[in-house]
């Protein structure tokens, strides 16, 4: 049903500057942009390489984790047969980073992905309801605040005893008020924009808003603010484990690593700091590629 | 040499992540002291760029400046950061659409003017605030005393506008730069801060450069006027014949745009087509070409120097044929 | 007979700041006692300066807030919270709106397509329907289908971004658009494509227009009729050309006056008046024009003045203009002399 003479007036309308650039959808502008940046693409690709060590470790690794020979106590790096030299049992160094990164991994994300999902729902809630609703999310959070997050998880776990489940229930819950608050700031902004506003207009429902007005613009600057906690969380991750809250030895776990080379860190201090370098440099990776995604995400006009 | 101001072929360039952007391109201006040319322009047309230029406002590793700026006799291209700031506040100053950016809001604004005397001329604490009260009664703001140790949030918007012309007019400036002052103003405090700026050019004998968008402030302040298009002037002349019978078929649509009181509802408003042009690339033929109504082949050619008279300058290449031809018989109210 | 469009009464005050008890400790009258009517497919501009209340109004039309007080008639029909009245959902699929932010008042996430088929959506169109509708509604603002409808917002130039806002307004069959500050955003040569836009639309839709704006020279080009609004209040209301010709409220005369020349030889000489609008949080008493002002009596500032019929359909808050009042009929207002160029 379009007719000639209005026809040619979209043409007259249709502006020459911007009509050779062609449509983008919103994620691939993001993902052209990402890679653009070195940074990132890196970053990113160390963490997929580590992330397909740790799940391929039973394949690939060449030693048991678990098994060591007490002759081959503390080799250094570079030994014949243990690359990475071996730890304080004689275990390989290699075989057991391979392995600690399932765990390191797991409880990084993990509780971070599902503090994700629980404190931007709501955030959410609480930013686009506002009034009561608000005050009850927000100031419940705020409880949480009044303990540094370190605490908080040797508080948690502590309270619940050690052990895999309980270490990642802690750091759930730590995580759940930042991401809530950040949320909750978002969701605000956005509900005072006017294309809410036009919604509501439109007549649509404040659950319909929300999911297709609201949601999509809070989810990707929470998603950023998310990315980079799983480097706080690994990092706790591990500090719990280094503490005996976390996972229980023999099992691998960077953290836990570390804490049972300490004593060795005169006698082996290369070997000593391995797991400490690989926390360090996967959680390094988790912030550039956080800082790498705001970038890329960030629209201009 | 009578011109306070005389830019020669400025060219601004900007390195963005996406390219270069070539704001304003081959900009000539002079401006003789006591007169007021206003920079008259849409978003994007280097109006403002033009004029933050003047005071080497860009940051300045990612923008590329070329030609010569001389205000007051002095080669702003070629002076050191010292000599800048020297110059900055005292032989030229600025007045923005929005004063809160030009005060620091935990500073008393009598506080913040005197200090401007004391850095620019070395007096003491006290001068300063005389000076910053004698300006505050120029530019009328009421109970002047009393508003010298008032915060900036606690002032109205119009009063706020008058207190950074206080600020800015402080040192005496010989070039007063005014980036759209009146923008963000309601219309009956608008003509106040007009009418005020005016009066205090008139006063301190200072030249004035006014970037707007709006037609009719310009004609309110100016003596000549510049219409720029796409980063270059496209028409230049004194305000009057520019504003009465505009040769730049940019210049002639702009003015069939606006809106005039009094206008028949019927009538429809003589629209350019189309949108401004994107800057990424260096235009060498004319911006307005793929818009103009009287565009031909040649007009998509570089263009050649722009036809100049005594008084009056345009950048086309179909004046002659074109000078003439209004959209309206009279574009405005006699 | 009532008219097609008719507001009685609408108010709004906004509570600013708490005590402890909860309990608003202030309040901004943004809106007070706003009445108004218009004939269908009239446009109807409101015009006044920033904190005036007119923005307020078009939300308060929209339940954007909810109002204080106030009704609110489509032919006869009342909407709103209140026995014999309709929901609020049916008088939004009557009355649409579009903003000034023209960046802001589209999901920056959603295609032109998703943002402009939203609307038919909810309202129970299929997807195809609402697809269909959107590529029509972007033909007929001037926007090639074909080349806009895949993309996103900032691809788009502002005056563009304004057309995909008018076709959203559009999208749900309106009869009433409430236009705030539209076009005050838009450079001045896509200003005027968007105008004459709007007035094709307007004849080929039958819309009524409520448009908003603090152009004056906009108002009267587009408006068949005008209200003056200053610091909540109606202040002057009527037909545009007579309230242009001879301005009856003070305020109105003065809005006028402050407008800046055409011509370098008309340029003013003094202000209209003096100082910014007070502050709508504690506005003076009696009429709220009286500090501002030039003839300002005593009773003024005592008198809140009624919107007082002055014959010729015009209305205006003035107890210099209320019949029988003592005053002349026309007294000398505002004017400024030409003068030659300074």
């Amino acid at each position: 049903m379009q007719t000639t003479p209005k026809s040619a007036n979209a043409l007259k309308a249709a502006d020459g500057g911007k009509i050779a650039t062609k449509s983008r959808g919103y994620w691939a502008t993001v993902w052209l942009s990402l890679s653009r940046d070195p940074i990132s693409i890196v970053c990113a690709s160390i963490l997929v390489l580590l992330v397909l060590i740790a799940i391929l470790a039973p394949a690939i690794a060449p030693y048991s984790p678990s098994q060591g020979a007490m002759v081959d106590r503390l080799l250094p790096i570079g030994s014949p047969g243990h690359p990475l030299g071996t730890d304080e049992l004689g275990r390989d160094m290699l075989t057991r980073l391979m392995y600690g990164g399932r765990m390191s991994l797991l409880m990084g994300i993990l509780p971070v992905f599902v503090a994700f999902a629980i404190g931007t729902s709501l955030g959410l809630m609480a930013g686009f309801f506002g009034g009561w609703v608000n005050t009850l999310v927000m100031r419940t959070t705020d409880v949480f605040f009044a303990f540094p997050a370190v605490l908080l998880a040797i508080a948690i776990s502590g309270a619940l005893g050690p052990g895999l489940g309980n270490s990642m229930f802690a750091l759930t819950l730590v995580f759940i008020p930042p991401i809530a608050r950040v949320a909750e700031s978002v969701t605000t902004r956005v509900r005072l924009l006017d294309f809410v506003d036009a919604a509501r207009a439109s007549g649509a429902n404040s659950l319909t808003i929300v999911r297709v007005h609201v949601f999509n613009n809070v989810m990707g600057v929470v998603f950023i603010y998310a990315t980079s906690l799983v480097s706080v969380c690994m990092i706790l991750a591990a500090g719990l484990s280094f503490l005996g809250l976390g996972v229980k030895p023999p099992t691998a776990e960077w953290g836990l690593m570390l804490n049972t080379l300490r004593q060795s860190i005169y006698v082996q201090p290369w070997v000593s700091v391995l797991p400490g370098f690989m926390i360090f440099t996967t959680s390094l990776c988790f912030n550039l590629l956080s800082d790498g995604l705001r970038g890329a995400m960030d629209l201009k006009r | 040499m009578d011109n306070i101001v005389e830019v020669r072929d400025l060219c601004v360039t900007f390195k963005t992540s996406e390219g270069s952007v070539y704001a304003v391109s081959n900009v000539n201006l002079d401006l003789a002291e006591g007169k007021t040319l206003a920079l008259l322009g849409e978003s994007g047309s280097g109006k403002s760029v033009t004029m933050k230029s003047l005071m080497r406002l860009h940051p300045p590793h990612k923008t590329q400046i070329t030609g010569s700026i001389h205000v007051a006799g002095r080669d702003v291209l070629a002076l050191g950061n010292r000599e800048l700031s020297d110059l900055r506040g005292k032989d030229i100053a600025m007045v923005f659409q929005e004063p809160m950016l030009a005060f620091d809001p935990v500073f008393k604004v009598g506080d913040q003017i005197a200090e401007v005397v004391m850095r620019h001329e070395g007096c003491s604490y006290e001068a300063g605030r005389d000076r910053a009260l004698e300006m505050m009664e120029c530019v009328h703001i009421p109970s002047p005393r009393k508003r010298l140790d008032a915060y900036p949030h606690e002032m109205s918007g119009g009063m706020r506008q008058r207190a950074m012309i206080a600020l800015a007019l402080a040192c005496r400036p010989t070039v007063l730069l005014a980036d759209e002052p009146t923008t963000a103003l309601d219309a009956t405090v608008q003509i106040q801060v007009l009418l005020l700026l005016r009066e205090l050019q008139r006063e301190f004998g200072m030249s004035m450069i006014f970037v707007t968008h709006d037609v009719g402030v310009a004609i309110e302040v100016a003596d000549e006027i510049a219409v720029m298009y796409g980063g270059r002037i496209v028409e230049q002349g004194p305000v009057d014949q520019v504003m009465t019978d505009p040769w730049h078929p940019y210049t002639q649509g702009l003015l069939g745009a606006t809106v005039y009181p009094n206008m028949d509802p019927a009538t429809r408003l003589v629209s350019i087509p189309g949108a401004p042009p994107q800057l990424y690339r260096q235009i060498t033929e004319c911006a307005f070409a793929p818009r103009c109504p009287h565009a031909t082949d040649e007009c998509h050619q570089p263009l050649p120097p722009p036809t100049q008279t005594d008084q009056r300058m345009a950048r086309c290449i179909r004046l002659p044929e074109v000078a003439g031809a209004l959209p309206r018989a009279s574009v405005l109210p006699q | 007979m009532t008219a097609f469009l008719q507001v009685e009464g609408l108010q709004k005050y906004f509570p600013i700041g708490k005590n402890f008890l909860g309990r608003p400790t202030q309040v901004v009258k943004a809106v007070e006692d706003v009445s108004f009517a218009t004939e269908r497919g009239k446009t109807l501009g409101i015009v006044g300066e920033s904190g005036c209340g007119k923005s307020t109004t078009a939300r308060l039309l929209m339940d954007l807030s909810p109002p204080d007080q106030g009704r609110i008639t489509i032919d006869g029909q009342a909407y709103g919270k209140g026995a014999g009245r309709k929901p609020i959902t049916a008088l939004r699929k009557r009355m649409q709106m579009v903003f000034q932010d023209s960046y802001a008042s589209l999901n920056a996430r959603l295609t032109i397509e998703e943002s402009i088929a939203f609307g038919p959506k909810i309202n129970g169109a299929s997807d195809r329907e609402a697809s269909t509708k959107a590529r029509d509604l972007l033909d007929r603002v001037g926007l090639d289908p074909d080349n806009f409808i895949r993309r996103y917002p900032h691809e788009l130039s502002g005056g563009q971004r304004q057309r995909v806002n008018i076709a959203r307004a559009l999208a749900i069959d309106p009869e009433i658009v409430i236009l705030d500050e539209a076009v005050s955003a838009l450079d001045k040569s896509v200003q005027a494509q968007v105008l004459n836009l709007l007035a094709d639309l307007k004849a080929e839709f039958d819309l009524t227009y409520l448009f908003i704006s603090h152009d004056l020279n906009v108002v009267q080009y587009v408006s068949d009729d005008v209200i003056v609004m200053y610091l909540g209040q109606v202040v002057e209301s009527g037909p545009a050309q007579a309230m242009y010709s001879t301005p009856a409220h003070p305020y109105t005369a003065a809005l006028l006056s402050a407008l800046p020349a055409l011509h370098p030889k008309d340029r003013k000489t003094r202000a209209p008046l003096e100082g910014d609008p007070p502050n709508p949080i504690s506005p003076p008493s009696g009429c709220r024009f009286h500090p501002r002002c030039p003839f300002a009596e005593p009773m003024c500032a005592e008198t809140v003045p009624p919107l007082a019929d002055i014959g010729g359909g015009r209305h205006v808050a003035c107890h210099m203009r209320v019949p029988g009042s003592g005053y002349p009929e026309v007294r000398p207002i505002v004017t400024v002399a030409p003068s030659p160029t300074a």
